[in-house]
């Protein structure tokens, strides 16, 4: 279990600039994702922990130590490809058994190891298959345990559950919590689905064009984004254009006081009211907050969920969601209302 | 109109019976020929127009095992050279076929276009000059010198197996061994050398046989001292001895398929057979 800290790391690919300067502090014991849309870095990120990468610029550290100068086999760090990558030619066995062999173990000791660690991933009995016998799911679980065998400190996953059916990912998610809790690493993967990001990790770096946006809890960023980037990437939210004036957001005639619902880097460049869809409440009065008269022009049922759209007086629209609870009024006007705590201000 | 047109042309591909007739005729035109030489190196005199020899004798197959004719050491040395030539073009196309298939550098496309040069361009230009040097370095004339002047018409074809080979495989999965803990050397004799085991094979083949049916080379740079089996081949086929040419082409198409065969059967095994890794 070690802490790994990447200080103003640059990376460029013929020029291209892929990271830049980027710095990520992850403790010993985390259990980070990176999530980021396709070509934000992500990856390339994983590839210069795990070393298969070295970086233009900046350092790597685990624990206290740079790792700049370590190569990749001596890393304690051990890379889980998307793709799985399993030895075609070795039993399911030997392919756990791989590091441990590398390492000069003797045969009985690491086949025992790898006895256990099927155990572990639920595969008990597996050993003499070879992997163009066994499922997708099946062969994710013999590259964990793979990457298990050698006892890492700092486990990278990239993608982990992205080449499964819809079913099998939460058995895995599972497995994943699991194993990072029972084996004492660090453990740090790449996403670009941010619910399977919010479900398991203890914080969430978003990456975007080679930069860390954001670095925080899931729900830290969910309900505090420091932009519309960020705000955008998990989940649909309302955005209301609007002045600063004496401490006081306004937009029309409406006005909401500013406390602490914004982040401090951007203070002074306030303009935005944001609003994610369910604290949006339907026709209930609120006290501390804004209320609206609007006009419901959408409804949409997606199981377990309402999405309606409105239309504020101005013509402004927004969105709001609703469990359960169903106002079937279409074309009616109706009051909406937010708390002021639910509003979260940014600069656009 | 087109399209009725592509349907007959699918019905007549299809139809089984033209398939094997086509088949047939194929081997039987590829068989034949050697038919015919067995027949002549069982004859003694066959003249124009018997279909069979007037007199069929045992003694051009007589001669070749006589070990005066010098055909059995001449096999051997061939073997010798060949086996050589195969092992060395294998030890410089497997680093190169993994350079051009898998890294990016500068001047990768030309060394691309210039590693087919030695088939392209006549060998006797090249040889030529090759030659020269050779006798300055005291290589002309010996064993050594064949066995090297040999690599310029086999490598081409290994290095362009290999490189494919590597380019299918890529470097993810040495990567993966190397996140494990594998340093190189055991990165190459536990991942790479198993999984490019079919594509070594085919190389190795393609090299042994090139290098076995050699004349030109052979006679250029061994100067007549080195004495492999197509050196005696060639003339025997050029003075007319027809049962002996018949004889020393039988044995010289029999050691290539029996060395075919037997390489692949060791190295063939169970594993290799399945269809992942048909590289």
């Amino acid at each position: 279990m070690k802490k790994i800290e990447l200080v103003n790391i640059s990376k460029k690919f013929d020029n291209d600039l892929i990271l830049d300067k980027i710095n990520l502090n992850v403790e010993a014991g985390e259990l980070v994702a990176l999530l980021g849309p396709s070509g934000c870095g992500k990856t390339t990120t994983l590839k210069l922990i795990a070393g298969l990468l070295g970086p233009d610029q900046g350092d790597i550290l685990f624990g206290e130590k740079s790792v700049l100068n370590t190569k990749v086999e001596k890393r304690s760090s051990v890379l889980v490809f998307q793709d799985y990558l399993l030895f075609p030619h070795m039993t399911v066995r030997d392919n756990i058994a791989f590091g441990l062999k590398m390492r000069g173990v003797s045969k009985a000791k690491r086949e025992a190891k790898a006895e256990s660690l099927l155990e572990m991933v639920d595969l008990p009995g597996y050993s003499h298959y070879y992997p163009h016998e066994i499922s997708g799911g099946q062969k994710q679980r013999v590259s964990l345990a793979r990457a298990l065998a050698i006892d890492p400190e700092v486990l990278l996953l990239d993608e982990p559950l992205s080449n499964l059916d819809y079913n099998l990912r939460e058995d895995m998610q599972n497995l994943i919590l699991e194993l990072h809790n029972k084996n004492d690493m660090t453990t740090i993967f790449v996403t670009h689905d941010h619910e399977e990001a919010m479900l398991l990790s203890d914080k969430i770096a978003i990456m975007n064009k080679g930069k860390v946006e954001q670095y925080g809890s899931g729900e830290e960023i969910y309900k505090k984004p420091v932009n519309k980037f960020v705000a955008d990437f998990f989940g649909t939210a309302n955005y209301i254009k609007g002045r600063i004036e004496k401490g006081s957001f306004y937009f029309n005639s409406t006005k909401i006081p500013l406390k602490n619902q914004f982040n401090e880097l951007n203070k002074n460049e306030i303009n935005t009211a944001m609003i994610r869809p369910e604290n949006i409440e339907i026709n209930s009065k609120v006290k501390n907050g804004i209320n609206l008269k609007a006009e419901i022009i959408e409804r949409k049922f997606i199981g377990g969920k309402l999405n309606y759209r409105f239309k504020l007086k101005n013509g402004h629209e927004l969105v709001a969601s609703t469990f359960i609870e169903d106002h079937n009024i279409l074309n009616e006007e109706c009051n909406l209302s937010v708390k002021f705590e639910n509003i979260w201000f940014m600069a656009l | 109109m087109s399209q009725r047109n592509s349907e007959k042309i699918t019905k007549i591909i299809q139809n089984h019976k033209l398939r094997r007739f086509l088949l047939y005729s194929i081997i039987l035109i590829m068989i034949l020929p050697l038919l015919y030489l067995l027949i002549w190196s069982f004859a003694r005199r066959w003249p124009w127009p018997y279909l069979l020899p007037e007199e069929f004798s045992l003694d051009s197959w007589r001669y070749f095992f006589n070990p005066s004719s010098g055909a059995l050491a001449a096999l051997s040395l061939s073997f010798f050279i060949s086996l050589a030539v195969t092992f060395l073009a294998l030890c410089i196309s497997i680093p190169a076929g993994k350079a051009l298939g898998l890294y990016n550098f500068k001047g990768k496309k030309i060394i691309n276009s210039l590693v087919l040069a030695p088939i392209i361009i006549p060998p006797l230009a090249v040889t030529m000059g090759i030659h020269i040097n050779f006798i300055r370095l005291g290589l002309a004339g010996r064993v050594i010198g064949v066995i090297l002047v040999h690599l310029i018409p086999t490598i081409p074809y290994s290095i362009k197996i290999l490189t494919d080979v590597f380019a299918v495989l890529g470097d993810k999965i040495e990567e993966q061994a190397r996140v494990l803990g594998a340093n190189s050397w055991q990165r190459f004799f536990y991942i790479t050398l198993p999984l490019i085991k079919s594509g070594i094979l085919s190389a190795g083949t393609m090299v042994f046989i090139v290098s076995f049916s050699q004349y030109f080379l052979t006679f250029l740079m061994g100067g007549g001292r080195v004495v492999t089996f197509p050196m005696i081949l060639f003339p025997l086929i050029e003075t007319g001895n027809r049962p002996l040419a018949a004889v020393y082409s039988w044995v010289f198409i029999l050691a290539a398929l029996a060395f075919t065969i037997i390489i692949e059967r060791i190295f063939k095994n169970k594993e290799l057979s399945k269809e992942y890794l048909q590289l």
